[in-house]
């Protein structure tokens, strides 16, 4: 498709609104004053990487993961100390934590491939919490200050790219923004190759797999190699935004909750957690606005309530009810190509996947 | 040299042994049926021919190697195809997604296994059902499901494990006429275990017969009809009447 | 030497209770398979029950089941009845496994966080006259509380026992964990059995509860911990098995006390854990659990 071609399709709806989606993504930091409103946005795009990277085991793969703050808690405490030691470049620190994170996650997700259902999801409980348990009472690691529970305060080494650290919110945002289409666009090639079926065809019945040549094992190990590299990414990101990382933030229990809610929330397609961060994030920062730090977690009642909903009448996530909405939209607006959904109830849909 | 062939097959789950010494051999463009009543160890055998099971002793040997210690994945890509007694679609995948699954196995393209998803699904007659996920089918859609799935591995042998159990007398009939084009056009060998045996008779060519693991009878369905121990064991009084 | 039989007597005591909590989360999953991640939260529900009764009403601990079992149990059954089994019936349809867990977490959130807007983050202590009696055998120093605790649990665990394998409706309920088919066509209706269970839960905790007020304090997390160690220890004992939910909780109280004494709590905490993965990945089905 050449560049004239585009332009002429930008006066349908189908093609002007998400062009205008991007544009106030792209925008956003301009179109407010408010630095709170752009560390919400931040926020937003980063659960909307991290569910992504928890999607590709857990929704792609059906290996429900409640432990995934470990991933993140480990990419951020590795390039944390590489940069607080070895003065090193968080974007080399992001790479290393980033791998480390795949080693462990393969590591621990081997041996636990072969458990089921709620065993599993209990294995990925206990290892987080061992990781948790471990670095919150250990305060030296040889030359290393891990200092504990108390956590790590970053240093400021100066406000540049090279540090990545800044003096305003915007370069974070639009880090966070391209961290979050990388994200997407890796979930998209994995959804649409011979891997994502694989993966599907696994979480959906894993001996029927089988029964078709599915390695399942060697699908879920890569998947999780994945995932949890993702996952590493993000932590670096959030070590270097926040500027603290701690054992009682980062790796506890409600903060793994909270990235598989996202996940679960939106639904196991690729915009699923996208969808799922933008709807969820903003209610646990307005809550923290509206509250402040007197009830921290309550947000999560609204969580629990939206999860209880979500499972019990739309088991697909919130994604497939707003595509309906989104494309009777369309074809109320004029959209040529969506005018069949002006009757159709539901997009067929499949490979979706869902919760069972 | 035949195609499959087990020697004292057995397998025991504590105290119970499922199957007990059997032996049998299928050769290249066979359809072998495999009855017995209730219980009598067919499942078991189809489990342990795909991986599903380890034999506690005996051995398979299927294209001239041995299959045992080899779990489904790996007998999946040997090239034996399967489908399950209670059936397992995937539940949340439209039929095509299915199918492709299955085609998958021989390439990495996305087209290719589509199309040749298409095709099989053409074959055995999904094509009108193929974007509706496969929770909202009947019975005998996903029967046929699972067929396609496996057929679209290429297989050369196939097993079938009562894909006839539950369907009406058309549904019947349209399954025989499916399993006969798989047998003649794509020339792939099959097992199949079945309760209906009007189907197993018409489309057998030899029959064995297992009653509480041990194999009671082999040969034509004819003669195997007529075998009184047969008769004795599973089939009843008034069967034989109906089968001739 | 005094050192170690203490340890070991409170490991005892510990452990039993802490198999009384267990056995209601093992009953949940040997009759419907479901793994309750709410479970922690319940406890800590029957446990404000317990203390505002106690602080509110002047009443004594343990006496608080009189009219906190009814209650909870029939907050169990309708629990039960209006949000698990529908999503429980589309489970078991589609035969997943995660639908039914997930809920139970998005349960756990709304409960753990609605007693967080409710009654504060504080931490509450209900302080009555037995919480600080102590027994001096010899060297040997062990809480009375606690002891009550460690005595009365072993004597609930064997009645809920005995209750299960005696009475009708026990050996519906056990039936009806072996095979739910089976059941039905015996015309038992096995999602009302279903709810009866989600209560008989309820009530093993809000004894639980009764037992725990004099000495520990209630916090709206205070039940996550004891939810940790209850995974544990049905795991460890088998899921699904009432015995082996009793082992594993002396196992791990045993551990935890032991383990707390020479080394440290922490320790103690991460030990837990590791036997926890160790189980998980080398005896899945548990020390007493079926195949």
């Amino acid at each position: 498709m050449n560049e004239k071609n585009i332009i002429a399709k930008l006066r349908y709806p189908s093609y002007y609104i998400p062009a205008l989606a991007i544009l106030i993504l792209i925008f956003f930091p301009f179109l407010t004053n408010n630095e709170y409103i752009v560390q919400v946005g931040i926020m937003v795009l980063l659960f909307a990487v991290m569910g992504s990277g928890w999607n590709i085991i857990a929704g792609f793969g059906g290996q429900l993961s409640l432990g995934h703050a470990a991933f993140v808690g480990i990419g951020a405490y590795v390039s944390t100390l590489l940069f607080v030691y070895l003065d090193l470049t968080p974007w080399i620190g992001m790479l290393v934590g980033a791998v480390v994170s795949a080693i462990f996650g393969v590591i621990v997700g081997y041996p636990c491939f072969k458990l089921k259902g709620a065993y599993y999801a209990l294995a990925t409980i206990a290892y987080g919490e061992l990781v948790r348990i471990f670095i919150q009472n250990t305060n030296q690691i040889g030359p290393i200050d891990l200092k504990g529970a108390q956590g790590i305060l970053l240093p400021i080494k100066g406000h540049s790219w090279f540090w990545f650290q800044f003096d305003t919110k915007a370069p974070y945002y639009y880090i966070a923004l391209v961290m979050m289409f990388l994200a997407i666009l890796l979930c998209y090639k994995i959804k649409n190759s011979k891997f994502g079926y694989y993966l599907a065809a696994i979480g959906d019945n894993q001996d029927a797999a089988a029964s078709l040549g599915v390695d399942s094992s060697r699908m879920k190990v890569y998947a999780a190699a994945i995932s949890s590299f993702v996952m590493g990414i993000a932590g670096t990101f959030y070590a270097q935004f926040l500027l603290y990382i701690g054992p009682q933030s980062l790796l506890v229990d409600t903060f793994s909750t909270e990235i598989a809610l996202v996940g679960i929330i939106g639904g196991a397609e690729v915009m699923g957690p996208i969808i799922g961060a933008f709807l969820l994030t903003p209610i646990s920062e307005a809550t923290r606005i509206l509250l402040g730090g007197r009830f921290i977690g309550v947000h999560l009642v609204v969580y629990g309530a939206i999860l209880m909903a979500v499972i019990t009448y739309a088991p697909s996530g919130i994604l497939p009810y707003l595509k309906k909405v989104y494309y009777k939209f369309l074809a109320l607006l004029g959209d040529p190509q969506y005018q069949d959904y002006r009757t159709i109830k539901a997009p067929a849909k499949g490979l979706g996947g869902g919760i069972k | 040299m035949s195609l499959l062939e087990t020697q004292k097959l057995t397998i025991k789950f504590g105290g119970l042994t499922a199957v007990d010494a059997v032996d049998m051999s299928v050769e290249k463009g066979e359809i072998v049926g495999l009855i017995g009543p209730n219980g009598a160890g067919k499942t078991t055998l189809f489990n342990m021919l795909t991986g599903v099971y380890q034999p506690t002793s005996g051995t398979i040997i299927f294209k001239g190697g041995t299959l045992t210690k080899l779990n489904p994945t790996k007998v999946s890509r040997l090239g034996i195809g399967r489908t399950f007694q209670i059936v397992k679609p995937f539940q949340l995948m439209t039929v095509l997604e299915n199918v492709m699954i299955g085609s998958f196995s021989k390439t990495n393209s996305m087209a290719v296994a589509e199309k040749k998803a298409l095709e099989v699904m053409d074959f055995v007659g999904l094509t009108s059902v193929k974007s509706i996920q496969a929770r909202n089918l009947t019975l005998a859609h996903k029967k046929r499901i699972e067929l396609a799935r496996a057929l679209a591995t290429e297989p050369e042998l196939i097993l079938l494990d009562e894909v006839m159990a539950g369907l009406n007398p058309t549904e019947v009939n349209e399954v025989i006429d499916v399993i006969r084009k798989i047998n003649s056009q794509k020339k792939i060998t099959i097992i199949l275990v079945e309760h209906v045996m009007q189907a197993v008779m018409a489309l057998s060519q030899r029959i064995y017969v297992l009653n509480s693991g041990k194999k009671i009878a082999e040969g034509v369905p004819t003669d195997v009809a007529n075998n009184p121990e047969v008769i004795k064991a599973y089939l009843g009084g008034g069967y034989t009447h109906a089968a001739s | 030497m005094g050192t170690m039989t203490e340890a070991t007597i409170n490991g005892l005591f510990m452990g039993s209770l802490y198999g009384l909590i267990a056995v209601g989360l093992s009953l949940v999953f040997g009759v419907m398979k479901v793994v309750n991640f709410a479970h922690g939260s319940l406890l800590t529900i029957c446990m404000y029950a317990v203390y505002y009764l106690v602080m509110k009403a002047n009443w004594n601990s343990y006496l608080t089941p009189i009219l906190v079992v009814p209650l909870l149990f029939i907050f169990g059954y309708v629990v039960q009845s209006k949000i698990i089994n529908p999503v429980l019936k589309r489970e078991f349809e589609l035969g997943g496994g995660h639908a039914v867990i997930l809920l139970t977490v998005g349960m756990m959130l709304v409960m753990e966080n609605l007693c967080l807007l409710f009654f504060g983050a504080y931490y509450k202590v209900a302080q009555v006259p037995i919480s600080s009696l102590t027994l001096n055998i010899g060297n040997i120093v062990i809480s009375v509380p606690r002891m009550i605790a460690g005595i009365v649990s072993v004597i609930l665990i064997f009645l809920l026992y005995a209750f299960l394998n005696k009475t009708d409706m026990g050996k519906a309920i056990r039936a009806t964990g072996q095979d739910r088919e089976a059941v039905r066509l015996m015309g038992i209706n096995d999602f009302k059995i279903y709810n009866i269970s989600f209560g008989i839960c309820f009530i093993m905790l809000t004894l639980a509860a009764a037992l725990m007020i004099p000495m520990y304090y209630v916090h709206p997390s205070a039940g996550k911990i004891f939810e940790l160690r209850s995974f544990v220890i049905v795991v460890l004992g088998g899921l699904g098995s009432l015995n082996g939910a009793f082992l594993g909780g002396i196992i791990i109280g045993l551990i935890e006390s032991v383990t707390a004494q020479f080394l440290s709590a922490t320790t103690a905490e991460f030990l837990i854990f590791l036997v926890f993965i160790l189980v998980l990945l080398l005896k899945p089905n548990g020390l007493l659990g079926k195949k």
